[in-house]
């Protein structure tokens, strides 16, 4: 900032300057006619350029101060929402970089916004679908008078209820993903804790269709992470009620941890019906379900399984179990 | 009148056959087009309630497969999507109506009785032979004004018969449009209803053609 304060003045000192010198040359050479041209020739010559780059300079200056300007009066209309992005020819100017980081940064506010609309869009057409068949079903109930279609409506009822519940509970789920991270909110986590609990929350389910599952660690003392618990756990609540949703009765669900030396990699492993390469790429995108079980799940339980392991530097990825069914694997910074 | 539903989602698709079964009508449900297409191939339908979002592809295909091939079915769309587009697509494609979710069961079954009714060329609700009349929305028969109390079946009977008002038809036809493919016929069950019919309505109403089916005159 002083630098840049600093040069008019200093320019505007040599300007002063150089006007008593030029007319002084001038009267010099006037003078000393026996002098050699060559003297009068190089002290108005330099004198002539020292003056054009001085002015130039000064031309310069005010075309960065009008710069300034245009940015301000430009992002003033693009708080106004009239404009998406700086349009200003600064390529030479010292204000390139700003204005190019501004721009990048509106880009992808522009991004957000847009997938947050297509996300609401989403949400609500998902929500649609439960309460349309709500709507239906209390209508059967209402005007039959067959005690057994009565009781087949108020079940589908009740059924349609626990879909929207959860879905709506997973919209919270990602919402709150969708904020940025607070790194201080982390704390050294022994991930099997976290795997026990969601087990234990799970038991029901698991016991409902006699899933058999396994549990193994290659490490006899899997190390703390630095872990979200709220996040990790709704992670790993999705993980393992995706295994449990489209494992077939009696299935086989195998949970593997184990740690390299930087990573901890979580594998969990189904014998479902798995999913085609196509889907793989699917179905981590918020409500883009398989196209083999569409109306199974929210569409929300691998975007927010792939949203967690991304904001703790981790990777996920989808591939094919040995039997067949679908193996996630989630490796997380040690 | 046998109804072809192609819904994924399996409460809508449980709740639209129970509320159109109330009707009386022969209901099939499919999930997907593989299976939709398959229905279409094996069976008369007279009507179909089409969902686009399918798991394997959009019913809009099914519905410019169908018109394409200059077939005059009836079909309802059901669109998730309050979307001008969407309706004005599927219209486009040669839907007769369409219905967006959530939507009344009341108003799908009105729909469905006015599509069926246009298809069969009358513009009048009530079907009228003689001084029988019947009225499709109340499942409802009179006679001279009289109201004339029929079970379920016996009025499905009949709706099929007074809709085919001078033609013959057989009773493979006749179940064809009471019952759908979770139903159980048993064999004599017609004969059954038709004796009931005519002990209400008198002997003379619906004639026999022996082996080959029934008429009403």
């Amino acid at each position: 900032m002083m630098g840049i304060s600093a040069i008019p003045k200093i320019r505007r000192a040599a300007f002063v300057v150089l006007l008593i010198i030029l007319p002084a040359s001038v009267i010099f050479a006037v003078q000393q006619q026996g002098v050699s041209a060559l003297i009068i020739t190089a002290l108005t010559g330099s004198s002539v350029l020292l003056l054009s780059w001085l002015f130039f300079d000064e031309y310069r200056h005010a075309q960065y101060q009008a710069q300034l300007q245009e940015i301000k009066q430009q992002l003033e209309q693009i708080n106004q929402g009239k404009q998406d992005a700086l349009n200003i020819d600064v390529t030479a100017g010292p204000y390139r970089e700003l204005v190019a980081e501004i721009n990048a940064h509106l880009a992808k506010e522009t991004e957000r916004l847009l997938q947050e609309q297509n996300f609401s869009a989403d949400a609500s057409h998902e929500l649609r679908t439960p309460l349309a068949g709500l709507r239906l079903q209390a209508q059967v109930a209402q005007r039959t008078d067959k005690s057994e279609l009565k009781a087949r409506a108020l079940e589908n009822i009740i059924s349609a209820v626990d879909r929207s519940t959860r879905l709506v509970e997973q919209l919270l789920v990602y919402s709150r993903l969708s904020r940025r991270r607070n790194h201080a909110e982390n704390t050294r986590i022994d991930i099997t804790e976290l795997l026990q609990a969601q087990l234990l929350k799970t038991a029901s389910l698991i016991s409902n269709k006699q899933l058999e599952i396994s549990i193994n660690f290659t490490e006899i003392q899997v190390p703390k992470i630095l872990l979200h618990r709220d996040q990790m756990m709704a992670a790993i609540e999705n993980l393992l009620y995706n295994a449990i949703e489209y494992s077939p009765e009696k299935g086989k669900i195998a949970i593997t941890l184990s740690a390299a030396s930087d990573t901890l990699q979580l594998v969990f492993e189904d014998n479902g019906p798995g999913l085609s390469d196509k889907d793989k790429l699917h179905v981590i995108v918020p409500f883009q379900k398989s196209s083999s079980n569409k109306q199974k799940g929210t569409g929300l339980g691998l975007a927010i399984v792939d949203k967690v392991v991304q904001l703790h530097g981790g990777d996920l990825q989808l591939l094919d179990a040995e039997s067949g069914g679908l193996k996630v694997q989630i490796s997380l910074p040690l | 009148m046998r109804i072809l539903i192609v819904e994924d989602d399996s409460i809508i698709g449980d709740g639209l056959m129970m509320g159109l079964q109330m009707d009386e009508y022969a209901v099939d449900w499919v999930e997907n087009l593989k299976t939709a297409n398959a229905a279409l191939a094996t069976n008369n339908y007279d009507l179909m309630i089409l969902d686009l979002g399918l798991p394997d592809g959009s019913g809009l295909d099914i519905l410019r497969k169908l018109r394409k091939e200059k077939s005059t079915l009836p079909v309802i769309i059901l669109t998730a999507y309050d979307e001008l587009s969407d309706k004005i697509k599927g219209l486009d494609a040669g839907a007769d109506d369409y219905l967006v979710k959530p939507f009344d069961l009341d108003e799908l079954r009105a729909r469905v009785r006015a599509l069926h009714r246009r298809a069969l060329g009358r513009s009048t609700p009530a079907i009228e032979a003689g001084d029988i009349v019947l009225d499709p929305s109340k499942l409802a028969v009179t006679r001279d004004d009289e109201n004339i109390k029929l079970g379920p079946r016996e009025f499905a009977i009949l709706r099929v018969l007074m809709e085919n008002q001078g033609r013959i038809i057989s009773k493979a036809q006749i179940e064809d449009k009471l019952y759908g493919w979770n139903m159980e016929i048993e064999s004599n069950t017609i004969e059954v209803h038709m004796h009931g019919i005519r002990k209400k309505l008198g002997k003379d109403l619906i004639k026999t053609i022996r082996n080959v089916g029934y008429v009403l005159e």
